[in-house]
């Protein structure tokens, strides 16, 4: 894969000559089959157009022609004289600045979230608590909340630099109810200017009125007449964008000297509320023009209060996909699984959620999440009832996966799978109420953007009367996607071998993956020799494999596959720091492995798949016997 | 307007020069990050990160041959907008069949040099290439650089399909070769 991919960058640098000559022939018009005389025809055709060009360009502004020689390599651009064009004197107008340059941060920013369309929608909390967590924010921030009514923002070039400037409208709030005491109009530039490789930025001026003027005005530098004169520019800019660009949420820090700091954008705002970020990543709109997407990147930040439920939604689980799960920890019912976003540093820098903290609490002892007992956990499904008393989470880095064990109460036979072993469920639904009884939130999980026509679901294997092994007889794995698969384990789940060969002799995790498996196909790549006909997988470099056993965990260097008829055994090259003496075997030469567990990551910082391979309550760890 | 004009109004920070740029280029553009892509809305997305960037390097740049100059920027956002697809699972557009061929040209039993870099590695590219017929070279550019379809290429060079796809496998076939030859195979 590594190699390929600078196959392909080198292509990507060849010399421009022979780059050039490629693109003339792309520019012709396509030719016939009959190519001898339709080639002729063209040459004919060159040959006549180029001097005749030439003649014409001589007479009107089309003042460049290629040449193409012969030979191979020499290509030469003639530039024949030009009239002359009068300098413009005057500074191009920012109507007539296309929309690709105006974003340029927010789109920066947007690319390093990933492209994945997330959507959050999975706990929808109610006003009243939603209310209740904004006033809580509010004052351990110490902020006045307020909301965007209006954010947009414009290039102004000043010689080799240039100004960004920004407007925002801000309602103030009087209180979180949704009194508004005030609006802001709040004009800053950030001046940008070149550092010999890039734009950087140097300097933030603020202009405005409000209540927070006189502050404001003491921002403004010399540079007055600049920003009035950007003021127009962006006063004209709105004039084209009459139809209102939405509201967005905004955080006025105020200091000790009653200045006040505001956020500016939307990923900005996570400096001044943390709170504000679970708001950022709600891709709906991921396939729209890319400068739109930073206006919705602002819009999905709206937080008036009449609004606050829309981003409250994506709170705490921006997960919007659920399955069933055929096991808990507890008893091999069906779980309804889901994952909840809480934190994380790579994906959404600074998020956390005071929700998730609510809802889900530290065991003191040993740390490990669990459900607050506060609340109670209700599962709808297809109208009936199941109250939850049995969870299981599997906490991790930015996601916390939860189990609902639904109880023996509850059976796929219920429900009428067809033929294909299939059925569309159209009602299922997550409420949690409070300890007074009050719902606190809920999720429609089958009206949703994933399941616009309900959840389908396959029954595992072919029916109920699989063993328990044959069922269970997988890795779990569940990527940042929310695409869930199997690495089917094909009956042996997975080993240890003492000493591979192919690894100086060291001890090797070994995994067994069908070769249909559509994961495999992300994790290897595949090349065939057309020569040998032989067939290699080889491990994608974008990915890092990590094994942590027993709490150490192992960065896995060397990855060899073995072919089988129809799987592939994958060796995990362990290194040297492992040792089967770091284990307390008993007399029986026995010792039972609690945990075993795959982390693969892409490029080293996003969590892409884990497997838990020794979580599984039907297996109770995995017994290993100590190699001779 | 010329590539020069262009290139001068990007000197002056001009924004015109994007405007110009677009009227001249876009369609070129497009079709390579479409070509790579296979989606309009995320070619779209690589068209107007080309002209930021080219506004972004213009200076201190000041490209000849302002038409390569924007196909190296797109082909190399789109390509990098594609990788994350492919990790993403999502989209793809001609680009993965035409990368597929070109993994032939690294045979399984060869691993590339590493002390090579890829400014050398390009070097080795273009000097391969400068020794293929005309035809040939270009078919190879056309479809390993801008990623254009079998069909494109069967039109626009007048042949059948069949015979741009031989060709193009007898040109990776030759790279393959001339990468061992030049130490580059190992």
């Amino acid at each position: 894969m590594k190699q390929i991919k600078r196959l392909e960058d080198a292509l990507g640098k060849i010399d421009d000559d022979l780059l050039f000559d490629a693109e003339t022939v792309r520019g012709r018009k396509p030719r016939r089959h009959f190519a001898f005389f339709a080639a002729a025809a063209c040459l004919t055709v060159i040959l006549l157009a180029v001097p005749l060009g030439i003649l014409i360009a001589n007479q009107n502004e089309t003042p460049e022609v290629p040449l193409i020689t012969t030979s191979n390599t020499v290509i030469t651009t003639a530039t024949l004289p030009t009239t002359t064009i009068p300098p413009q004197t005057t500074r191009p107008s920012v109507l007539d600045i296309p929309g690709a340059t105006l974003f340029e941060e927010n789109k920066q920013n947007f690319s390093t979230h990933g492209g994945s369309p997330f959507v959050g929608q999975l706990l929808e909390f109610t006003q009243d608590q939603t209310l209740k967590w904004a006033e809580r924010v509010k004052q351990e921030n110490d902020v006045i909340v307020g909301y965007i009514k209006d954010y947009t923002s414009v290039l102004v070039p000043d010689g080799k630099a240039y100004y960004r400037i920004s407007t925002m409208e801000i309602a103030v709030l009087e209180d979180i109810s949704g009194i508004e005491s005030e609006t802001v109009t709040a004009v800053y530039a950030n001046r940008y200017e070149w550092n010999g490789s890039h734009y950087k930025p140097v300097s933030k001026y603020f202009i405005g009125d409000g209540i927070y003027k006189d502050k404001i005005q003491e921002n403004l530098s010399a540079n007055n007449d600049m920003f009035e004169d950007a003021l127009l520019c962006t006063e004209a800019y709105f004039s084209r964008h009459d139809s209102p660009i939405g509201a967005g949420l905004i955080f006025l820090k105020k200091a000790e000297d009653n200045s006040f700091t505001v956020g500016e954008t939307s990923y900005q705002l996570s400096h001044y509320a943390d709170y504000v970020l679970d708001a950022c990543f709600q891709y709906d709109y991921i396939y729209d023009q890319v400068y739109f997407r930073s206006y919705y990147r602002t819009i999905l930040l709206r937080f008036r209060p009449a609004l606050l439920r829309e981003v409250i939604q994506s709170c705490l689980a921006v997960e919007g996909n659920f399955s069933f799960a055929s096991y808990t920890a507890s008893d091999p019912h069906v779980s309804l699984r889901f994952r909840i976003y809480h934190s994380s540093d790579n994906m959404f820098p600074g998020f956390t959620s005071i929700f998730y903290d609510d809802l889900f609490i530290k065991n003191e002892k040993n740390q490990k999440a669990q459900v607050n007992p506060d609340y109670k956990w209700v599962v709808t499904i297809e109208g009936v009832k199941y109250e939850i008393t049995s969870f299981d989470l599997r906490e991790n880095t930015p996601s916390t996966t939860v189990f609902l064990d639904l109880g023996p109460d509850f059976s796929w036979s219920l429900f009428d799978y067809d033929e294909n072993n299939q059925y569309t469920y159209q009602n299922v639904r997550l409420d949690i109420y409070d300890s007074d009884g009050n719902l606190l939130c809920y999720a429609d999980l089958t009206n949703n953007y994933r399941f616009p026509g309900g959840y389908t679901h396959t029954l595992p294997g072919q029916d109920q009367n699989q063993t328990d092994h044959e069922k269970y007889d997988h890795i779990d794995i569940i990527n940042d996607d929310g695409y869930e698969g199997l690495l089917d384990m094909g009956g042996s789940y997975f080993t240890f071998e003492n000493a591979y060969a192919a690894f100086d002799n060291r001890p090797a995790l070994v995994l067994s993956m069908t070769n249909s498996n559509s994961i495999f196909a992300y994790l290897f790549t595949t090349s065939l020799n057309p020569t040998t006909g032989n067939t290699t997988h080889k491990a994608c470099s974008d990915y890092t494999w990590f094994v942590t056993i027993e709490g150490k965990q192992y960065e896995i260097k060397t990855i060899l596959t073995e072919v089988e008829p129809t799987s592939h055994l994958v060796y995990l090259d362990l290194g040297p720091d492992f040792s089967w003496d770091l284990f307390d075997y008993d007399e029986n030469g026995k010792y039972t492995f609690e945990e075993v567990r795959i982390d693969i990551y892409r490029y080293q910082t996003t969590l892409l798949y884990f497997a838990n391979l020794t979580d599984d309550a039907l297996y109770g760890g995995y017994t290993h016997t100590k190699p001779e | 307007m010329t590539d020069e004009q262009i290139v001068s109004l990007y000197w002056e920070r001009n924004e015109d020069a994007i405007r110009q740029t677009k009227i001249k280029y876009s369609r070129y553009l497009f079709s390579v990050a479409q070509n790579i892509l296979g989606n309009n809305e995320d070619a779209e997305e690589c068209e107007n990160s080309t002209y930021l960037a080219a506004w972004n390097s213009i200076p201190p740049h000041r490209p000849k041959m302002l038409s390569t100059y924007l196909g190296k920027i797109i082909r190399n956002l789109a390509l990098k907008a594609m990788r994350a697809q492919k990790a993403d699972k999502r989209g793809g557009g001609e680009a993965h069949l035409s990368f597929d061929e070109l993994s032939e040209c690294i045979p399984a039993s060869f691993s590339m040099d590493d002390s090579i870099t890829d400014d050398q590695l390009a070097n080795i590219l273009s000097a391969f290439l400068r020794t293929l017929p005309d035809a040939d070279r270009r078919l190879f550019i056309c479809r390993y650089f801008h990623c254009d379809s079998i069909a494109t290429l069967s039109q626009t060079f007048g042949m059948k399909e069949s015979r741009v796809k031989m060709t193009l496998m007898r040109t990776r076939q030759k790279l393959a070769t001339y990468l061992v030859e030049k130490g580059v195979l190992l």
